[in-house]
């Protein structure tokens, strides 16, 4: 009994760490890309949930007799319409407010879809390896292979543009990333002693997924999440760009770029301004996913 | 003659995310042409940390400082860094403990040694390739010219360090430093590589440094020895002296907490020095052992010692005096702890066993790519054993031979491919998993990995008694805390997280663990071989109490001859699936049969000044157990073998007592 | 090497295979393609006369396995649109976006390596800031957005290059760079990381301690692992941009693949778009393989024996 009773004495205040979630919040603190890319994505999605609070007008409102009414630090621009008015008249902060709901939402709900598709299959095929795992490698080659802003494109098209739509369609299309991390850290953790310690005091399958495994893919799959709605957001805009998005006179950045291209040459802020919020909402989104990777990636052991 | 190397009061201070760390302060050493210095310590003692200094390689931002720090004719410290490159690979050579990731996987062995000629000594390629062919065949590797075209992944890893070590004698240095060169071998292999260090040693007069955390290592080819503790040397002199007289507590601990045979009975208590390997991070005041120190003084904690000569030979750091340390300790002996006694306890041999394998076999499919047919690897082959009631049961090979596939059967998380596994006369398969798991429990190598990092330590263990909903939860807390103070882990750690905690007390969190649903029977996969020689000694201290108080029966799964001679009652030897040799322990380390078995037993280092290195007559590699040679398994790497160890696969045949081997020559009294 | 390359070609075969069903299926699926073919305001009738007229009257396997006969025969079908065989479209609009993909992969290696690499040096120095803040806000910037601001800029306020068109290779400058731009961040990550990794390894310890000297040791002995990962990258890269620069050329006026997959998707075009897609996919496949031997070239362990 002396050994283990002077072992007590000796590391009784001997913790040499802080606990995972100190540690985290320690460095949340110090990361300015995490705290610059939280606070723009959460001002963004309040916008865009509480955007007609936010707007100044009606951003359907069509008023001809103020077409094209420059930004207020430009000349002739008035504080009524802070950033202009469009080639239909129509309040241009008020539109770009109401975008925000669009690039937001479909955002949000393709990376989920996707997320759900992608742990799913990341999950199964890296806890079941074998012949599910090959099928699961098969299929993600497969999806690899194929142009997806093209698919999504024509399916978008052939199907009829609308939100619901282009969310099923980008969220079916980009569950690859989700799939490969998942499916690598699954394969990780499983041959992990702590599954098979797991497995030894008695746990089922379904146990271990749920109680070992999964809590363990969480931060990973949050930064992958982030990153992908990056990606969706951009490809929204792009469709909507193009003309098989998001259809007028619904208010969506892409499109608003595409029906300023006409005039891009005499009024750049039809183009520049959209443009600047899309990139500024994808800065904050990746920025907050790499500052979550940072925050929660794990400290060498020495 | 002024000596090669000359180090005095060295001092390295790490520039670290968290601030500036001193990972060595006044350090001081010498080594002399064909002399060997052994430095020893566990990890974090600052023992690479000191030889990285010497070569110049410590990353930037470092603060290298000394009274003197010379090589030959160079003042290392002044040294610019085109003189430090031209010593480099040239004059001092290093080896490194990873063979397997230490070389370049892109280039081909013969591009790696010859370059290093190539560059420092201007040879033509023709030169540089002949002796890169001589140095590979002096290193015992056959077939030397046509390996110069083969690639790192395609040699094993005792072969690897055989050619890092050629690669390090191109331009013929005057020091070599190996860092750990021996640990990530198998132990029939760390003896063939030591032999080969210390004969390249004696032939080509070279200077020495061997860095291991290894006692037995750093004995047996030593001339000197330096023992490291967070950053110091705290003891060093002659290995003699300081082996067989050891004056600093640290010493004296570290050499009392190695289960060495004749000195300490087995499964008697060692003596382990209590508390944590400091880390890095620990801002020291005083004597830097103070707090784990049994004899520890109101001055210890106060100043700080420098070196001083006792009379015996060597200096040491403390401030007592060396006859005072040398006296024995306090009368809690290691003696008065033989009611752990192993051979004695009474095990009845013709109980129904707890566990068996019956004939069992276990054959995975390997797949090497997409569409080729996948080969069958036999990880265990037709084996039987029975666990009663009270053994400790050893398995113990190489790595390959099967037996963590064998632990895995016997927890019954792996189906046997042929034959079963039974659990109190039932077969494991058929039981539920809440049954199984009350009889079975497990403990794992890796401390590190064994734990949830998303749970605190009070979740984990309590997780199996939730799963098996085992009595309301304040119920549960109780039972965790109480099993936590009996394996050693203050209470308050019930909140805490795995990362909070040292490898030890983790790997007492995994027992703790295991023991909570009150098993029979505790599987061991290398419980200590992740750890501190100081802190392995706790955890089998702490394994051999609990048994005798929970009246456990244990697997034990290693590679460490020394812990099978201190704690097993009997032993299987596995090779390549198959059991070579099974015996109570006493026959097994008194008149061991099986070839293999005699190699295992004759690699086990001690830490015996002198006595030098055994060799070992095996051939270089372990086979690949995907393609097991044919008839005896061993037979290629066995001196004994004959025409008939080729054609016939011996069978286990019964000797005496519980004694049983399988091999032609031993049935037929050749051997 | 003959048989890990037979089998990786045998992998690409059955992708292709299940890519060219799958897309068929959608596009065939998605919506009735006689009601698209005949246009928004076309009568009950006209969709029916045209059902007969394509086909679509059939069953879709029917459908399914005479389209993939006629591959298979080297009969790529007639654009319902233009009114001519897909295959001499491919022919006439392939140069442009072959040119534009080689030279956006250019941009790409030019730009992301050696600022990967110079990065990697010092990390969390000045450049490997400047590195990583390039590559993040590159990847937060949409590229037609991005192309629609440079021909603001240059196009119109300073005319150096032209903005629309595909004569000249002045045509090409901004739509290379605006195309391979996009690639950068990635590339860029992936050569900072593997050359962190590859200069922190173990090996690379044994090159110092060989007495190499740090020029010696970057070229010799780190280039080459750190850029294993990121040939396969750029195997993948440029089957994206064979494919997918839909938006760049559409931006720039250029009358390649990606354009022709979009008006071929306005126009309802269905065997245009089904054939671009199915060749798309074959590109890639075919890049990726050519990636994956070289890849084996490279590092003697992926080389299977």
């Amino acid at each position: 009994m002396t050994t283990t009773a002077n072992a007590v004495a000796a590391m009784a205040d001997d913790i040499i760490d802080l606990t995972p979630k100190e540690r985290m919040i320690r460095k949340a603190k110090s990361h300015f890309g995490f705290k610059f890319g939280a606070f723009i994505v959460i001002s963004f999605a309040l916008i865009a949930i509480f955007a007609p609070l936010f707007a100044p007008h009606d951003p359907y409102l069509q008023d001809l007799a103020k077409r094209l009414v420059p930004p207020v630090w430009q000349e002739g621009g008035s504080w009524e319409h802070i950033l202009g008015t469009d080639a239909l008249g129509r309040d241009y902060l008020s539109r770009l407010i109401y975008g925000a709901r669009i690039s937001m939402g479909v955002g949000f709900g393709a990376a989920t879809l996707g997320c759900l598709i992608g742990v799913t299959i990341g999950l199964s095929a890296g806890y079941l390896g074998g012949r599910v795992d090959q099928a699961a490698s098969f299929l993600l080659t497969c999806q690899l292979a194929l142009p997806s802003l093209l698919l999504a494109m024509a399916l978008v098209f052939f199907v009829g543009s609308s939100v619901p739509t282009l969310v099923i369609v980008l969220g079916v299309l980009h569950w690859q990333y989700y799939m490969v991390v998942t499916r690598t850290l699954t394969r990780q953790i499983r041959s992990l002693e702590y599954v098979a310690a797991a497995r030894s005091i008695g746990s089922t399958d379904r146990q271990i997924l749920f109680y070992e495994i999964l809590p363990n893919l969480f931060n990973q799959i949050i930064v992958v999440f982030s990153l992908e709605m990056a990606v969706v957001i951009i490809h929204e805009a792009s469709l909507s760009f193009l003309g098989v998005g998001v259809q007028p006179p619904t208010a969506s950045w892409g499109l608003m770029i595409a029906e300023g291209k006409t005039m891009m040459y005499f009024k750049p802020y039809l183009v520049v301004i959209p443009g600047a919020a899309l990139f500024l909402l994808v800065l904050a989104v990746n920025l907050l996913g790499d500052g979550i990777r940072d925050i929660t990636a794990p400290e060498s052991r020495n | 003659m002024q000596p090669l190397l000359e180090v005095q009061d060295l001092s390295v201070t790490l520039k670290l995310a968290e601030g500036e760390m001193t990972a060595v302060r006044d350090v001081s050493f010498t080594v002399n042409r064909g002399e060997t210095l052994g430095i020893v310590g566990e990890s974090g003692s600052g023992k690479s940390v000191s030889s990285m200094a010497i070569m110049g390689l410590l990353p930037k931002g470092t603060r290298t400082q000394a009274a003197c720090l010379r090589f030959d004719d160079t003042d290392l410290l002044t040294a610019t860094e085109d003189q430090m490159s031209r010593l480099r690979g040239n004059k001092i050579a290093m080896i490194f403990q990873e063979p397997m990731t230490s070389l370049n996987p892109v280039y081909t062995i013969g591009r790696q040694m010859t370059e290093l000629m190539q560059h420092h000594k201007n040879a033509s390629k023709a030169e540089a390739r002949a002796r890169a062919i001589e140095l590979l065949e002096k290193v015992g590797i056959t077939a030397a010219a046509s390996r110069l075209s083969q690639y790192p992944h395609q040699l094993s890893g005792g072969l690897r360090q055989r050619v890092m070590i050629a690669m390090m004698l191109m331009n013929d240095p005057d020091l070599i430093i190996a860092d750990e060169p021996t640990t990530a071998l198998d132990v029939t292999i760390q003896a063939q590589i030591l032999n080969l260090l210390k004969d390249l040693q004696k032939e080509l007069n070279i200077a020495l440094i061997i860095i291991s955390h290894d006692m037995g290592v750093v004995a047996r080819v030593s001339d000197k020895i330096a023992v490291m503790y967070a950053g110091q040397v705290i003891e060093t002199g002659t290995v003699a002296n300081v082996l067989q007289n050891p004056v600093h507590p640290y010493t004296q601990g570290l050499l009392e907490s190695i289960p060495i045979p004749g000195q300490i009975e087995p499964g008697g208590e060692l003596g382990s020095i209590p508390g944590l390997v400091p880390s890095l991070k620990t801002r020291f005041k005083g004597c830097r052992f103070a707090n784990r120190c049994t004899r520890v003084q109101d001055a210890c904690i106060e100043e700080s010692v420098a070196l001083r000569d006792a009379l015996t030979g060597q200096a040491y750091r403390c401030v007592l005096p060396f006859q005072d340390l040398m006296a024995p300790a306090a009368p809690e002996g290691h003696e008065a702890a033989g009611s752990g006694h192993v051979y004695g306890s009474r095990i009845d041999m013709e109980a129904t066993p707890l566990l068996s394998a019956d004939a069992a076999e276990c054959v995975f499919q390997v797949s090497q790519g997409m569409f080729s047919a996948p080969k069958p690897l036999k990880a265990v082959d037709n084996l039987s054993l029975d666990l009663r009631k009270g053994e400790v049961v050893a398995v113990v090979g190489e790595s390959g031979c099967g037996k963590s596939t064998l632990a895995r059967m016997l927890l019954g998380l792996q189906d046997p491919t042929n034959g079963k596994v039974t659990l109190d006369g039932r077969d494991i398969s058929a039981m539920s998993n809440a049954e199984r798991s009350r009889k079975v429990q497990s403990i794992f190598q890796d401390p590190y990995s064994s734990l949830n990092p998303r749970r605190t330590i009070g979740e984990i263990i309590r997780r199996p008694m939730a799963l098996h909903a085992m009595g309301s939860a304040s119920e549960q807390q109780e039972v965790v805390e109480e099993i936590m103070e009996r394996v050693g882990l203050p209470r308050n750690f019930y909140h805490n997280y795995p990362n909070q905690l040292s490898g030890g007390q983790r790997q007492r969190v995994a027992i703790a663990r295991a023991l909570v649903l009150k098993p029979e029977i505790v599987v061991c996969d290398e419980p200590t071989s992740a750890l501190d020689v100081s802190v392995q000694a706790q955890i089998l201290n702490l394994l051999l109490e609990l048994r005798r108080e929970m009246r456990l029966t244990y697997l034990l799964i290693t590679h460490d001859m020394a812990v099978v001679e201190h704690i097993a009652t009997r032993v299987i030897v596995m090779y390549l699936g198959r059991v070579v040799e099974i015996a109570d322990a006493r026959s097994i380390f008194k008149s061991p049969k099986h070839p293999y078995t005699k190699a295992l037993l004759k690699s086990v280092l001690t830490p015996d000044p002198g006595a030098g290195v055994p060799s070992i007559e095996l051939g270089s590699s372990y086979p690949n157990p995907i393609d097991p040679p044919g008839g005896c398994t061993f037979h290629p790497r066995c001196e004994f073998a004959e025409e008939i160890c080729k054609a016939k696969a011996p069978l286990l045949e019964h000797l005496t007592g519980q004694q049983s081997c399988a091999c032609h020559m031993v049935a037929r009294e050749v051997v | 090497m003959l048989r890990f390359i037979l089998k990786r070609l045998a992998l690409g075969l059955s992708v292709a295979l299940t890519v060219s069903l799958a897309t068929f299926l959608l596009l065939n699926l998605a919506a009735d393609p006689a009601a698209m073919v005949a246009g928004e305001d076309a009568t009950q009738e006209a969709i029916e006369q045209i059902r007969v007229q394509y086909g679509f009257d059939r069953p879709l396997y029917v459908r399914f396995f005479e389209w993939f006969g006629s591959i298979l025969v080297g009969d790529f079908g007639d654009s319902y649109y233009w009114k001519k065989p897909v295959f001499e479209l491919l022919i006439e609009r392939a140069p442009v976006t072959i040119a534009l993909a080689l030279g956006a992969l250019s941009v790409t290696i030019l730009v992301g390596l050696p600022l990967g690499v110079l990065a990697a040096l010092k990390p969390n120095g000045w450049l490997d800031r400047f590195a990583l803040s390039f590559g993040t806000a590159a990847q937060a910037v949409p590229n037609f957005w991005l192309g629609l601001i440079l021909i603001i800029l240059l196009g119109v306020m300073f005319p150096i290059f032209p903005v629309s068109g595909d004569s000249t290779w002045k045509h090409f400058v901004l739509p290379c760079f605006v195309l391979g731009t996009s690639a950068v961040p990635q590339v860029l990550r992936l050569t900072r990381t593997g050359m962190i990794e590859v200069l922190g390894s173990d090996y690379i310890r044994t090159a110092r301690a060989k007495g190499f000297r740090p020029s010696q040791i970057l070229f010799r002995h780190a280039l080459r692992n750190a850029l294993l990962p990121v040939v396969s990258v750029l195997a993948i890269q440029l089957g994206y941009k064979l494919g997918g620069s839909v938006i760049t050329e559409t931006v720039f006026a250029l009358n390649g693949l990606g354009r022709l997959a979009y008006e071929s998707i306005l126009g309802a075009d269905i065997p245009t778009v089904q054939m671009l897609v199915f060749f798309f996919a074959l590109v890639f496949i075919v890049l990726t393989v050519l990636g994956d031997i070289l890849n084996a070239w490279l590092d003697p362990r992926m080389r299977v024996e």
